[in-house]
């Protein structure tokens, strides 16, 4: 078992995520993360997905989602030559010590409005769990958004 | 032009002989065109999955692509049977559903149905047309999706505004993330002569791939050159003429026994276009234990999939095979010990069996039927028993004679896909060997068959159940028949009369003779009901899950695996 890293440069249509969900879930993958955005040109999309399973199946993954008419490149990486990153919003209600307690997390607070305040963190997905987990338990929390992670290679 | 206009030359552009449909509400822009044009052979079919199965059958027989359609919502649902079929047996065709006018989608409009999300888990691609600029490049695409690297059905969504709006002018539409595989690895293929020169036990074994391939020539060369004894999968039948010396018959399940054993015991395993399905594998841990793997096939995905391959070699087998063809000229082979114990074992199983008892088992009805059938005849089937009975007893010599439901078993494909074939090919004789159960399901395609004067010899194996499930209720779970018993309704014969064709029954084993000869000479579809034995069992089986080393048969000796 490892984490992987699916780089997928896909057609900007109408459809593609649900042409890519269809396959993941017909097939029984473990997705971790999937995060999607714009690529180079405004008709490509890059979608990127951790995975986790044996090498052997993340391949067939791979080759099975190259297959899809829609999905013009896909890139496979092992998570050890990942950079990634995660990008979360935490909404909670105004408490005392917010900074003071939130300092030890690379987190800011970016809008407080009529009592409820948003925090923003990011970093690595585990740094971002972790705040998670530490807000819950400090503070009333009402949301949580997280990104889904960005990862790229560094090879 | 209209939509409908442009969508009338894209499929002549594309060549497409025939189509197989049903008009309805939203597909009448489509419709009407057609009659205008008067220039486009339609068949119009009774049901969609009728259709659907004409266009798999037309495929299959003749290589080409099949085209059919159905109107939205029910129309389009029904043509998914078909389309699922024709994706488990990578059979290339293309469906048209029409779809509400393109204001209406999403909104629940009178037949309205998602068939893109409903089809996008089946199809190779599926597009949905919501401009009439794109109808040409659309379907130009459709059909190159469809029948280039490993074939597969393609779905288009055609709403109606789109076919009744002017075409101003043709835009291009860019497959970015489609191409033809070219070229394959050629020092693989060196590599894999070198391993079947070294091979003690080897075994070739083609499936479908090889069949879609067109590689039956080559395929005969290398097996001749390297002595090689060569299996076939179901979908593989007729690769390798099955009365070649050299031929070991079809693997899996319901296999002849010497193919099952000389796979299990070999030491290569040289494999065409396969998918090592649970049919053909068995138990998957347990399949062909000592065997290095050679897996030739177009679709990377299908290599490592289900069992790792030593020696994975992507690419066009004709192409590879013809490269392999020109190295083992050059190589001596050495596995005379191994074909002389494999022929002992086929001459021992060989079916020399006299069965002219009645009721009429059905293995009876197969050797009569073998007598009939030359090299050219095409022989479509049900899902059931008597498809085991024509998979395991039936000999095939060229390709794309054998037209039947593999990977999704669908039964009524026996009718339909007979019809689609014979259109394909109307010069060669055209079979339908289907069961009560499974023909029941699609027979109101011989009005089909007897308006359009298409002739389909249909030979019903009825032993009043639907016998193949009925066969595992008495193997495996202690006789007890539940919901299996169909009776002896309807009379079939009676049956071909009220669709003004001649309908036979058969009771006894030396009428079958007399009634094969009598569809033979008749211009018209025939209705021929052979009532045979109820409680037949399809043997030899390896049960489900079972290693294919313990296999079952009457006439498979205890310890015949280990030999």
């Amino acid at each position: 078992m490892g984490k992987f890293l699916l780089k997928l440069i896909v057609e900007n249509h109408r459809g593609v995520m649900a042409r890519i969900a269809t396959l993941i879930s017909r097939k029984g993958y473990n997705i971790k993360s999937a995060s999607v955005g714009k690529y180079m040109n405004k008709d490509e999309a890059s979608i990127i997905i951790l995975i986790d399973g044996n090498k052997e199946e993340i391949e067939n993954a791979k080759n099975l989602l190259g297959k899809l008419i829609s999905v013009i490149k896909v890139e496979m990486f092992d998570s050890t030559d990942l950079i990634e990153t995660e990008n979360c919003f935490v909404k909670l209600k105004k408490a005392d010590g917010i900074g003071e307690k939130i300092s030890r997390f690379d987190a800011k607070v970016l809008n407080e409005t009529d009592g409820i305040v948003i925090v923003e963190t990011r970093g690595k997905p585990e740094k971002v769990l972790e705040f998670v987990e530490f807000m819950k338990k400090e503070f009333e929390v009402i949301d949580i958004s997280r990104s889904g992670t960005n990862a790229m290679s560094i090879k | 032009m209209n939509g409908g206009e442009s969508v009338l030359s894209a499929l002549k552009k594309n060549k497409v002989e025939v189509m197989f449909g049903i008009p309805g509400g939203v597909v009448i822009p489509f419709y009407d065109e057609l009659y205008k044009d008067g220039n486009f052979r339609h068949i119009l079919v009774r049901h969609e999955q009728g259709g659907a199965h004409m266009a798999e059958g037309y495929a299959k027989a003749s290589g080409k692509v099949g085209t059919c359609l159905g109107t939205s919502g029910p129309g389009a649902t029904n043509l998914v049977t078909g389309i699922a079929d024709a994706f488990m047996d990578s059979v290339p065709i293309v469906a048209f559903g029409g779809q509400v006018i393109t204001p209406l989608i999403g909104k629940d409009a009178f037949q309205e149905a998602d068939l893109m999300g409903i089809t996008t888990p089946i199809t190779k691609h599926n597009f949905q047309i919501t401009d009439p600029n794109y109808i040409e490049s659309t379907i130009d695409a459709a059909y190159f999706i469809a029948k280039t690297n490993r074939p597969g059905p393609v779905y288009i969504d055609l709403p109606k505004d789109v076919q009744q709006k002017e075409v101003i002018k043709n835009n291009e539409l860019k497959l970015r993330g489609y191409k033809v595989l070219e070229g394959f690895d050629k020092e693989a293929v060196k590599k894999a002569a070198k391993m079947i020169l070294e091979a003690e036990r080897p075994v070739m074994l083609v499936g479908g791939g090889a069949l879609s391939g067109n590689c039956a020539k080559e395929i005969k060369e290398i097996a001749e050159t390297c002595m090689l004894p060569v299996a076939c999968t179901f979908q593989g039948k007729g690769v390798f003429d099955e009365r070649h010396p050299l031929s070991l018959g079809m693997t899996g399940m319901h296999g002849k026994p010497p193919a099952v054993y000389a796979i299990q015991q070999c030491d290569l395993l040289f494999t065409v276009g396969i998918r090592f399905d649970d049919r053909v594998t068995g138990k998957l841990q347990e399949f062909a234990p000592d065997a290095t793997v050679i897996h030739i096939e177009i679709d990377s995905s299908e290599i490592h999939k289900n069992r790792k391959a030593d020696l994975g070699i992507l690419g066009h087998a004709k192409e590879v095979l013809t490269e392999l063809v020109k190295i083992v000229k050059t190589m001596q082979h050495k596995n005379k010990t191994w074909n002389d114990k494999l022929n002992v074992m086929k001459k021992e199983y060989a079916e020399d069996l006299d069965l002219n008892n009645s009721p009429i088992d059905p293995r009876k009805l197969m050797f009569e039927l073998q007598k009939v059938f030359t090299e050219d005849t095409i022989v479509a089937t049900g899902v059931g028993e008597h498809q085991m009975d024509v998979a395991h007893f039936i000999n095939f010599s060229k390709p794309r004679k054998l037209i039947s439901s593999g990977g999704l078993g669908t039964m009524g494909f026996g009718l339909p896909s007979a019809i689609g074939a014979k259109v394909a090919m109307p010069n060669n004789e055209v079979f339908n060997i289907d069961g009560d159960g499974s023909f029941a399901m699609t027979l109101q395609e011989l009005a089909t068959a007897k308006v359009n004067n298409i002739k389909v010899i249909n030979v019903i194996m009825n032993n009043g159940y639907l016998g193949m499930v009925r066969s595992w209720n008495d193997m495996f779970y202690g006789g007890r028949r539940s919901q299996v018993e169909l009776g002896k309704v309807p009379d079939f014969a009676k049956l071909a009369e009220a669709y003004s064709l001649k309908g036979l029954s058969v009771d006894k084993p030396g009428e079958i003779a007399g009634a094969l000869q009598e569809g033979l000479k008749g211009d018209e579809s025939i209705v021929i009901d052979v009532h045979t034995k109820a409680d037949a069992v399809v043997l030899p089986i390896v049960p489900a899950g079972a290693s294919n080393s313990e296999m079952m048969g009457d006439r498979i000796s205890k310890g015949y695996f280990q030999k």
